[in-house]
């Protein structure tokens, strides 16, 4: 018993003692030893990843919205841009009624119909007036996530009408013998299912003009009541006759040509596959070179979305938006940017595509010229990695 | 006719020592497990173990840390040795040791501020016992085989885009951790009076891992942490043999002659490289490896004993890593690194003074050792240039009041590489601090 409580006493000294002297040591690391590893090692290095591959994709633009979610206009018009072609824009708008409308409302014949129009939106020759006809929609059409090439049935002119460049809020009453036609469907509890709204097509003119969902209504007054029906939908329909854009110029156009396809080798750089600490995308604004007549109004496109391309072709995920810094370059940089690519430096994720577009809800013919991939500022990623020692 | 009937039985003693073997088993493994997992205890030592297997480490008893590093053919009854398997064969009681050992190193290097670090570690569990007193011996110890264990801090600023001027702060910090273990197992025979064979299996195994933890002063971006671990195992096997004749010279004399040799062998096992911390853990790859060789070696050692309290040994080492051809890629080794592999000598020598009996006076039975020695790594990161290690040993084995335990308090100075060639040069002191542990395990009584 004795000799086992010594021994203890001599085994927990040990112990003891080694406990002490372990985190009781001093120490002073430097970089003595710096120069035996890996040269490439332990430095932080910023390297460029060109893409491998920068396109326009084929599909048609998403040009429907409902206001909130999707486009938050029609664009409505023809332009014939002397440097990128003729485009032709039918805008197609419908509207829903905002509260429940009164009986008598519903038991009046209609006295005026006036329609108000929020245009924000100026493509083209700002000199001369614009000539839009409008006509019915005579049947049921969808708007969310619905493209440019979509069609519409369209019925009966309503009427013409004249826009001035710089119109901003324009109202028209509508004809009489329309509201007659229409008087009970416009008041009736049917209103959503009967009535499909209007498509502006151009008569003349040489512009594109926007009407916004925001302030854009249809007001409908009986004697001693009114009832006002907000814009609920929205498409464009766009066709366009395109002109190559200047060489060493990549063309984004939103509505018709927004959309490009990124692709990165992240297998070319060594350095790539160890430690990613940031990861931005780059695209650098091309000096404008296009041909532009006096008055014609062609704006530039001031920010875009980076989206990852899934392997469910229609399915994106968001990754960054990036506006236009003073000197034109949009850089997209986001934690989600770099956990993708380690994504796909792990194996976990296919390849490396990604989409860069404006935004939908945009809804505009703004145009951007990016240096292209031969350029001396192409699209490239930078990627701030560290090689292990 | 009249029979003896002997038996053996354990005494009221061996009770003791029962409890005693099972910690010492206990302690045998959660050595074992540890240093198979996130190894030693600090992760501070030499640069060179940044490269092959990690930096080789010897410990085959605590006399010998004191002695060179050797006296491997030197045996004794306060002292197992466990270097030479067929040693094992001349043990009469059950030992156990356990081994600590603190280290304080300062590199340098041209152009760079020394670097001082520190370390301290479980170096070593052992323990033997005699099937046969004097004829059959059993030995099992775990001990380290390399050890990985460096510390690099850089700090420095980075152009964080290409030709924009604008530089960032970061701080690097380059470590290793862990090494390979050896949990062995051996068994001595003499088949004749002078003369005794031996040998032991070894089991190698461990972990090699490099990390890379990378941090920024802004928050644009995102700190890193790489790691590469490669866990590795594999069996070895040693042969030893060995050859003692008292009355050498003289009346109270002897002379002890040794040779071991240790099989080629390779290991097998998986690398993977992970980033990031805690649960936020990626692994960026994960394959196999094998063919990681070890190497044939061989020693030879010899010791005289002058007398009771003198004895002098010299021991020399060879193990062949020129000849070791490691398959596939694998950053750590020549094939993949700037690192050379070349053959690994080791010679050293030394002397032990003192030791006594129990019934005389303490001063008299403390031993004091001291030695020398010299080692040439098996591998260097400059092609051409070797990596010596010099260094001068001494202990003192303090008799305790338990006949046959003893505590060894062990001291190594001496210095590795040099600063020539863009290399480094440790300067390190080394602190042993080791239990020795023994009494008579069993013993024969007679029935009836």
């Amino acid at each position: 018993m004795r000799v086992g409580s010594h021994l203890s006493r001599l085994f927990g000294g040990l112990f003891f003692l080694g406990l002490f002297f372990f985190p009781g040591c001093d120490s002073t690391p430097t970089d003595v030893g710096a120069d035996l590893l890996d040269p490439k090692g332990g430095e932080p290095v910023t390297i460029t990843i060109p893409t491998s591959s920068f396109k326009n994709q084929n599909d048609p633009d998403i040009t429907g919205g409902s206001g909130e979610v999707g486009a938050s206009r029609a664009l409505a018009g023809v332009v014939n841009d002397p440097a990128l072609g003729l485009i032709v824009a039918k805008g197609n708008i419908d509207f829903a009624p905002t509260v429940s409308r009164s009986d008598k409302f519903a038991s009046t014949s209609l006295s005026l119909a006036e329609l108000t129009l929020d245009l924000d939106y100026f493509y083209g020759d700002t000199l001369t007036t614009v000539t839009l006809l409008m006509s019915d929609i005579v049947d049921n059409w969808t708007a969310l996530g619905v493209s440019a090439d979509t069609s519409v049935q369209v019925g009966d002119p309503v009427m013409e009408l004249q826009i001035e460049p710089r119109s901003q809020i324009l109202r028209f009453d509508l004809p009489e013998e329309w509201i007659l036609r229409n008087d009970v469907v416009l008041r009736s509890e049917n209103f959503l299912a009967d009535f499909h709204g209007f498509q502006f097509t151009a008569l003349s003119g040489n512009a594109v003009i926007g009407i916004h969902h925001r302030a854009s209504t249809l007001k409908l007054a009986v004697p001693g009541d009114t009832a006002i029906f907000a814009m609920s939908k929205v498409l464009s329909l766009l066709e366009k006759t395109r002109l190559d854009p200047p060489e060493g110029k990549h063309l984004i156009q939103d509505g018709t040509d927004s959309r490009v396809e990124v692709n990165f080798d992240l297998g070319i750089d060594p350095l790539v596959g160890n430690l990613i600490h940031r990861s931005i995308f780059r695209i650098t604004a091309g000096t404008p070179t296009l041909e532009t007549p006096f008055g014609f109004s062609r704006p530039e496109i001031t920010r875009l979305n980076l989206a990852f391309v899934t392997e469910d072709p229609k399915l994106r995920v968001l990754v960054a938006t990036a506006r236009a810094s003073e000197d034109g370059l949009f850089s997209f940089e986001d934690g989600l940017f770099t956990d993708i690519l380690k994504r796909v430096l792990l194996g976990s994720l296919n390849d490396a595509v990604f989409e860069i577009s404006v935004p939908i809800s945009d809804a505009t013919l703004d145009i951007l010229l990016i240096q292209d991939t031969l350029s001396a500022s192409p699209p490239r990623a930078l990627l701030t990695v560290t090689n292990i020692n | 006719m009249n029979h003896k009937r002997v038996m053996t039985i354990p005494s009221g003693t061996d009770y003791r020592a029962g409890r005693i073997l099972l910690l010492g088993i206990i302690l045998f493994f959660a050595t074992a497990h540890s240093n198979s997992g996130y190894a030693q205890s600090s992760t501070q030592g030499t640069i060179y173990s940044r490269f092959g297997l990690g930096e080789r480490v010897d410990f085959s008893s605590s006399r010998s840390q004191a002695i060179g590093g050797g006296a491997w053919a030197f045996r004794s009854a306060d002292a197992t040795n466990y270097a030479n398997p067929a040693v094992l064969s001349d043990i009469v009681i059950f030992r156990f040791t356990a081994a600590v050992e603190l280290q304080s190193l300062t590199s340098e290097a041209t152009g760079f501020e020394d670097s001082k670090l520190s370390a301290g570690y479980l170096k070593a569990l052992q323990l033997s016992f005699p099937l046969v007193a004097g004829k059959v011996g059993i030995g099992l110890t775990s001990t380290p085989y390399t050890r990985i264990a460096y510390h690099v801090e850089q700090s420095g600023s980075f152009e964080t885009e290409p030709g924009d001027g604008n530089f960032l702060p970061f701080g690097s910090t380059s470590n290793g951790n862990g090494g390979l273990h050896r949990i062995s197992s051996a068994i001595g025979y003499a088949p004749v009076k002078n003369l005794s064979i031996g040998v032991r299996a070894d089991i190698i195994f461990g972990i090699l891992e490099d990390v890379q933890d990378t941090s920024f002063g802004s928050p644009f971006f995102d700190d890193g942490l790489l790691t590469e671990s490669t866990r590795l195992a594999g069996v070895s096997g040693t042969f030893g043999i060995w050859y003692r004749k008292t009355r050498f010279l003289s009346q109270g004399d002897g002379i002890y002659l040794g040779a071991t040799l240790t099989l080629p062998s390779s290991l097998t096992g998986e690398r993977i490289v992970t980033t990031g911390r805690g649960e936020l853990i990626d692994t960026l790859s994960s394959v196999n490896v094998s063919g990681i060789g070890i190497p044939l070696s061989g020693s030879l050692s010899i010791a005289y004993q002058k007398s009771s309290r003198i004895t002098l040994v010299l021991d020399a080492l060879y193990e062949g890593w020129s000849k070791v051809n490691n398959e596939g890629s694998f950053r750590r080794f020549p094939e993949n690194s700037i690192a050379d592999y070349r053959d690994r000598y080791r010679i050293s020598g030394g002397v032990q003074y003192g030791g006594g009996s129990p019934n005389e006076s303490y001063s008299r039975r403390v031993l004091l050792r001291f030695g020398v020695y010299f080692d040439r790594s098996y591998i260097s990161p400059a092609v051409g240039t070797d990596i010596n290690s010099r260094g001068l040993t001494a202990g003192i084995s303090l008799p305790t009041v338990f006949s046959g335990t003893t505590v060894d308090m062990n001291f190594d100075i001496g210095q590795t590489g040099t600063t020539e060639n863009g290399l480094v040069r440790d300067r390190y002191f080394k602190f042993g601090f080791n239990l020795n542990f023994g009494e008579r395990w069993f013993r024969r009584v007679k029935l009836g």
